[in-house]
């Protein structure tokens, strides 16, 4: 029992798993003749192996995708993603310096609680529902963002605009109507090059003014929230705490 | 079809089982696959710098399940629905033994953290090696050897002791 590994555990795993090549593969062979209690183990998992396979067997033939119709709609720029990271970090950096002196200013004004949650709660579900559907996230397309826009400024009654965040490495994907406990909500959804999706959600405000910018998260959710003296506004998303932040700056300068 | 698609093409029978390992429903995998293999297509232009295929397919594909799974999860009379129904497994020609090796570990691997059931699975099911399998959850290799260890330990104290809760590995005989 106490005698040492000279096969470890993960060469057993291995072993089962068909990863190691011939020379490994027969010194393991060996091991097990004289190892009973690790041939055990081996064959136990070699059972779990074969039973996995035969739950889940491979389909019986080549599901039929339709390859290269939809997608031509959305080229992505060419461009080489790495050094826009390494852009956005600094920017990041930079702005994180910014606005936690923005915060440091300790300028909360009084805001309403309740109605905050309300908004707060309605804009993260609006991202879980519309952020995660792959086929119809959103009603109008990025493609005609003119229309978009106009048609949500009228519903919402105020000028709106689409900001755009690509030089953060997120372009526009569309936006669509909501529904609120305050009448029709904007939601504008916007997607990164591994198709993380980031949305702004726009309604109206109660006058509540909040001069800084306000975080929320919910497990990975995160949200940050401000408003100004007509509406409300909440960026959520799965990014970063400080990715999401230099988003929220942009957005709150190209609005202001 | 250019060389991109055609080794996207090769690996969609590995993607759709990984798939269909993951989701228990075949229209489910269906979905998946095709999401991907159109998520993968807009975004080629990235993966031209990356490397392997497969690793990068599946892990498009597993990001796809994560968040559909998270959106359902915020509804859970759905999601109690598939934990317990295990109808949908395969009838098995085999000796009883083996028929009922198949239902302990269905549903001992229901109750598997997902993170385990998820490396269990790709690394049983997909053909990928150990280093890309790791690659494709973004772990290190040493974490996916332990999810891995983990996981199979727990299949086989549920196929041992017919009960996850109990600690030994003595079947109850009467």
């Amino acid at each position: 029992m106490t005698e040492p590994y000279a096969i470890s555990m993960d060469m057993l795993h291995a072993f089962v798993d068909g990863q190691l090549d011939d020379d490994d593969r027969i010194r393991v062979e060996q091991w097990l003749v004289h190892h009973p209690e690790d041939a055990a183990l081996v064959a136990e998992w070699q059972v779990q192996n074969e039973t996995l396979r035969e739950m889940f067997p491979a389909m019986e033939s080549i599901p039929h995708v339709r390859l290269g119709t939809q997608s031509q709609r959305q080229r992505i720029p060419l461009h080489n993603f790495k050094p826009i990271g390494v852009a956005t970090f600094a920017m990041v950096l930079m702005l994180f310096g910014v606005v936690s002196g923005w915060y440091a200013r300790g300028v909360f004004s009084e805001i309403n609680t309740e109605t905050t949650h309300v908004v707060l709660s309605e804009a993260m579900s609006a991202h879980v529902i519309y952020a995660s559907d792959l086929r119809r996230p959103v009603e109008i397309t990025a493609d005609k963002e003119s229309l978009l826009v106009k048609w949500l400024s009228k519903r919402l009654g105020y000028r709106l605009e689409a900001p755009n965040l690509s030089a953060l490495g997120l372009k526009l994907v569309g936006g669509r109507l909501v529904p609120s406990r305050d009448g029709p909500a904007a939601l504008f959804m916007y997607e990164d090059d591994t198709g993380n999706r980031v949305t702004l959600y726009v309604v109206h405000g109660s006058g509540d003014q909040m001069a800084a910018f306000r975080y929320k998260s919910d497990g990975n959710l995160k949200t940050f929230y401000w408003s100004d003296e007509k509406l409300v506004y909440a960026l959520v998303g799965e990014v970063a705490r400080t990715k999401l932040l230099s988003l929220a700056t942009s957005v709150y300068e190209q609005l202001s | 079809m250019d060389s991109f698609e055609a080794e996207l093409q090769a690996c969609l029978p590995d993607l759709w089982r990984y798939g269909y390992a993951l989701t228990r429903n075949r229209d489910a995998a269906d979905d998946l696959v095709q999401d991907c293999a159109e998520r993968a297509l807009n975004k080629r232009s990235q993966w031209r710098e990356q490397g392997a295929l497969k690793p990068w397919l599946m892990k498009i594909l597993l990001n796809i399940y994560r968040n559909q799974k998270r959106s359902l999860s915020r509804r859970p009379e759905l999601v109690a629905v598939d934990n317990t129904d295990l109808s949908w497994m395969p009838v098995s020609s085999d000796p009883y033994a083996s028929h009922i090796a198949l239902c302990e570990i269905a549903r001992s691997l229901q109750k598997l953290p997902e993170e385990q059931r998820e490396a269990l699975l790709l690394v049983v099911l997909t053909g990928l090696s150990y280093r890309e399998a790791a690659e494709t959850l973004e772990i290190p290799i040493g974490t996916l050897m332990s999810r891995l260890g983990r996981a199979r330990i727990s299949l086989r104290v549920a196929r041992d002791g017919y009960s996850s809760d109990s600690p030994t590995i003595q079947p109850s005989s009467t």
